[in-house]
């Protein structure tokens, strides 16, 4: 007897045997299997025959690794009959056992966010799509939101796959299905699906503003879809799914340079230790905030120093990122050379092309005071800070900041409120941007700041978040109204009925000045504890 | 490495790159940035004026503007008939990532592989940030080349939130894209008005034509008012050959030849169509077991026909994310909608009851007959784009054919109806 059937626990949401069936990879593939959904599949074998047998029936090109190898001796390519014939021929000789399964090597990875309730109402909140292609951990993943490289076809082949899939495990609340999406034909595979809220549940919820635990936990109690309201707008209901007229980048925080002799190769297990969220109106815009977010000495997209940058390019590492940034902006790399050897979608890269562009530019110009009204204006809308363009122009980031407003270049300010401003939102969630006219706010709060504690790294982690929500607590008591900025998705500080406004946004002395100006804020609470 | 030797290190990385600016030149003529682009003014009637760059066709044009929510499916929506005339803002913010595919591949059935018609139908385009290079494999060209070789204006690098609150506070209003250096003011007094006109008249196929189904069990007859490639697949695939028919062609004169009628989407205000409304009314009273679904447009006609009214929403509903409510069976389904009128839930006919409501605004999204086979909906369950949740509703369709087809032992008969020699694709 269990412990919840000795006690008389009744469980609420997801029944405990759709956790057993997500979780066990037999019973998992079986599921899958009975609605003709396609999984990642591993077959072993024992002899030539019958991984040619395999190959036919996953599908080519081939992946065979080793089954009892070390250090991948045996494992390899083939595309086609007589590639395979050879190579299981000679692992064969090496190990009694091999394993054939299709290569995905270069496939996309996107996962989507679903919801159920108990009468089969079904919603996918959001659905995610990572920079680098298959093969790292998703809480090792650059991620962006929504997808952006998937066309309508794709996007809702893929969103009726999950809704299929959960709909026949019978999931009651929250569940995330990871797919590998093939980047050149409609193929894809299920990697995974998670039956419960997860890391990526925290990304997608604060990515959308849409409640997602809250919700889960009033399907878990029994209410359906179309009875909750969209706590975001109070008129509309919460049977619907998130518009986005922004998009989020999401880059995890690697602590690896604390370790002595860590490899830095990131893979199928996770090594980040946070995540930082960016909210913009661009790519370029939303990954360069992101950058310095993550570590305050990047000053946005840019290159590093690597011994073998085409090796750096081709081995997912925590600063390939950065062998991406060196060989478009400083070795003359092109767009096709680099996803060649990255398998990096080329829309990003191209996005990116515009950032090294516009830094050349600058360069170019090579003084303050030869940057005109409209190279800063587009300098600042492909997300540059004033540091990151003072570097470029051989100036001071107070020069270039006066500069900026002297030419009337501010951040606007906009709301996100789940529904791209289709219906009235009265949302105190923002973040600002560049690609605007318009404010979507008023300033008469008046409000007194306090500045969160950024990502969660070693030495800096929740201890420091609850510094900050308590410290805007007792500001709130004290009859204060209180403006949080933050960009840790992970956090309390981030949920948007803690404070009057919170600011999704970098904590740079550039972005809380421009905050500080903007709300004409009483006083400004910097630290709470942790440190930097 | 303390903070500020990475600082430094970061510092010189940059700096190194001053050295080679010589490349600059070579990738200065990538299409990618602003700088290469004229620029462009939206001008919305009594309203705010926005500044962009234009990336489409190199001419002024007005129309009504509209808005989607939509987060994918700008060919889809582009090519869409219902489009026509207006002037469509995206609140995705990043449009043409994906580029645009081939607007001539066509499918086993003869139909458009990609596109909802064979041409773009809105006039103009009003995006964030387009774009100028994609990444897709089916895409043969950017949305920039495409707006130009279409003749549509397009404008990227407008706050198109600010433009959307706008809309939804004023409702639909008239807007004039120009393109060029400078506005003028005095040249702003004319606006076109789509509304005006009957644009149903436009888009439908000049004259009937026939997709034959393979193994095909029914033959429908589909009214044209704009239809979308992915109607027409719908009804193929399952099943049915089509002969589609121009919007105003008398359909009750040869409605008892087939197995159902089907009345599809279409732009602008459904009382323009009184030809179509009058002829559904015949064919209802004349037919009472056949068949009838319609569609978006279609709903709003049967609708008329059957003596209820429209009413024009105040900045219509357009987006992929809608929940619609079965109020027969209390399932909630996502929808994919395009329209600026609706049917007025109140005056419905007492035969007919209230099939879907939309659940955020409450108003109609469909009428079911409470004895006949005919229902209609407001969205669009065959989507492209949008959510695949509701194309179950073919699928009953289809069970409504089979019943009067097994009813009537009706035999398709192609001499009866020449649609041996009637063409195999719209008639423009």
């Amino acid at each position: 007897m269990g412990v919840f059937e000795k006690y008389g626990i009744k469980v609420l949401g997801t029944p405990i045997k759709t956790l057993e069936t997500s979780e066990d990879r037999e019973l998992f593939a079986q599921a899958l299997n009975e609605i003709n959904i396609p999984i990642a599949e591993s077959i072993a074998v024992d002899n030539v025959d019958d991984a040619l047998a395999a190959a036919e029936k996953v599908g080519y090109p081939i992946i065979v690794r080793s089954a009892y190898a070390l250090g991948g001796l045996g494992s390899g390519f083939a595309s086609n009959e007589t590639e395979l014939r050879n190579l299981a021929s000679q692992s064969l000789s090496l190990a009694p056992q091999i394993l054939v399964e299709k290569s995905l090597k270069g496939w996309k990875e996107v996962e989507y966010e679903v919801v159920r309730d108990r009468v089969g109402n079904c919603i996918t909140v959001c659905n995610m799509e990572n920079f680098d292609p298959l093969g790292i951990h998703t809480g090792d993943s650059i991620v962006v939101a929504p997808s952006q490289t998937l066309s309508d076809e794709e996007y809702h082949m893929l969103r009726s796959a999950a809704i299929k899939i959960i709909r026949h495990l019978g999931v009651v609340g929250e569940c995330n299905v990871q797919y590998a999406l093939q980047p050149d034909g409609l193929d894809y595979r299920v990697i995974e699906v998670n039956a419960r809220l997860s890391r990526s549940s925290a990304l997608a919820s604060k990515a959308t503003g849409y409640p997602l635990a809250y919700t889960a936990a009033k399907i878990g109690l029994g209410y359906t879809l179309p009875e909750l309201p969209n706590p975001v707008t109070k008129t509309t209901s919460a049977n619907f799914e998130p518009s986005l007229d922004y998009m989020v980048t999401k880059i995890p925080r690697w602590d690896l340079a604390k370790f002595q002799h860590v490899k830095r190769d990131i893979g199928s297990s996770m090594k980040s230790v946070g995540e930082v969220m960016a909210i913009g109106r661009n790519f370029e815009e939303s990954f360069q905030k992101a950058i310095r977010q993550v570590d305050p000495s990047f000053v946005g997209f840019q290159g590093g120093e690597f011994e073998n940058l085409d090796e750096a390019l081709a081995n997912p590492t925590d600063r390939r990122w950065l062998a991406v940034g060196q060989a478009l902006m400083h070795d003359g790399y092109s767009v096709e050379k680099v996803h060649e050897l990255s398998k990096i979608d080329k829309w990003f890269l191209y996005k990116l092309m515009n950032i090294v562009e516009m830094q050349k530019e600058l360069e170019s110009v090579g003084s303050l005071s030869g940057v005109t009204q409209d190279a800063m204006s587009r300098a600042k809308k492909l997300g540059f800070s004033d540091k990151q363009i003072a570097i470029a122009v051989n100036a001071n980031e107070l020069d270039v900041r006066a500069t900026r407003k002297s030419f009337g270049i501010t951040p606007f300010v906009k709301k996100i409120d789940t529904l791209a401003a289709e219906f009235p939102a009265d949302t105190n969630y923002l973040y600002t941007t560049y690609n605007a006219s318009t404010h979507d706010i008023e300033f008469d709060d008046f409000g007194t700041m306090v500045l969160g504690s950024g990502v969660y790294r070693i030495g800096s982690s929740v201890e420091f978040d609850w510094c900050a929500v308590s410290t805007a607590r007792a500001l709130r008591d004290a009859g204060k109204k209180t403006i949080m900025i933050n960009y840790n998705p992970e956090t309390v500080s981030t949920d948007f009925d803690e404070v009057d406004r919170l600011y999704f946004e970098e904590l740079s002395f550039e972005r809380v000045m421009d905050i500080y100006e903007l709300e004409h804020a009483q006083d400004v609470v910097v630290s709470v504890g942790g440190r930097r | 490495m303390s903070l500020f030797t990475k600082a430094f290190a970061a510092r010189s990385a940059l700096k190194s790159s001053f050295l080679s600016t010589s490349r600059l030149s070579a990738n200065a003529i990538r299409q990618s940035s602003t700088k290469t682009l004229d620029r462009a003014t939206l001008t919305i009637r009594d309203g705010p004026v926005f500044n962009g760059y234009s990336f489409g066709a190199d001419k002024n044009i007005s129309g009504e503007a509209v808005f989607t929510t939509s987060l994918v499916g700008y060919p889809e929506s582009m090519t869409d008939p219902s489009y026509k005339g207006q002037i469509i803002c995206f609140t995705q913010p990043l449009i043409g990532n994906y580029g645009v595919p081939s607007g001539t591949v066509r499918d086993q059935y003869n139909l458009l592989k990609y596109f909802e018609s064979p041409h773009i139908q809105c006039i103009g385009i009003v995006v964030s940030d387009v774009a100028m290079e994609y990444s897709h494999w089916t895409a043969v060209e950017s949305l920039s080349q495409w707006c130009k070789r279409e003749g549509v204006a397009a404008i990227t690098g407008v706050d198109t939130r600010a433009l959307v609150s706008y809309l939804r506070e004023q409702g639909s209003s008239l807007a004039r894209l120009t393109i060029g250096e400078t506005y003028d003011a005095d040249e702003d007094a004319a606006f076109d008005d789509p509304g005006a006109v009957n644009l149903v008249h436009k888009v439908t196929t000049k004259a009937p034509f026939h997709i034959a189904s393979p193994n095909a069990k029914y033959h429908v007859a589909v009214l044209d008012c704009g239809v979308k490639e992915n109607i027409l697949r719908s009804l193929v695939s399952r099943g049915a050959s089509v002969t589609v028919l121009p919007y105003n062609y008398p359909v009750q004169k040869i409605a008892k030849k087939f197995d159902g009628v089907f009345i599809s989407n279409g732009p602008g205000d459904p009382t323009h169509c009184s030809a179509t409304v009058q002829n559904l009314r015949e064919t209802m009273e004349n037919n009472p077991e056949l068949p009838i679904f319609g569609i978006c447009l279609g709903h709003q006609l049967l609708a008329l026909a059957s003596g209820a009214k429209t009413i024009k929403l105040k900045y219509g509903n357009r987006a992929h994310n809608i929940p619609a409510l079965d109020l027969t069976t209390g399932k909630c389904h996502i929808t994919s909608q395009n329209h600026g009128y609706a049917v007025d839930a109140t005056t419905l006919h007492p035969d007919f009851k209230e099939y879907f409501v939309n659940l955020n605004d409450l108003s109609n999204e469909g009428m079911i007959h409470k004895e006949k086979p005919i229902f209609s909906t407001q969205f669009h369950p065959e989507a492209k784009g949008g959510p695949l949740d509701s194309s179950y509703l073919f699928d009953k369709y289809f069970e409504l054919l089979e019943v009067y087809h097994k009813k009537s032992g009706l035999q398709f008969h192609a001499d009866d109806l020449l649609v041996d020699i009637l063409p195999r694709e719209r008639v423009l």
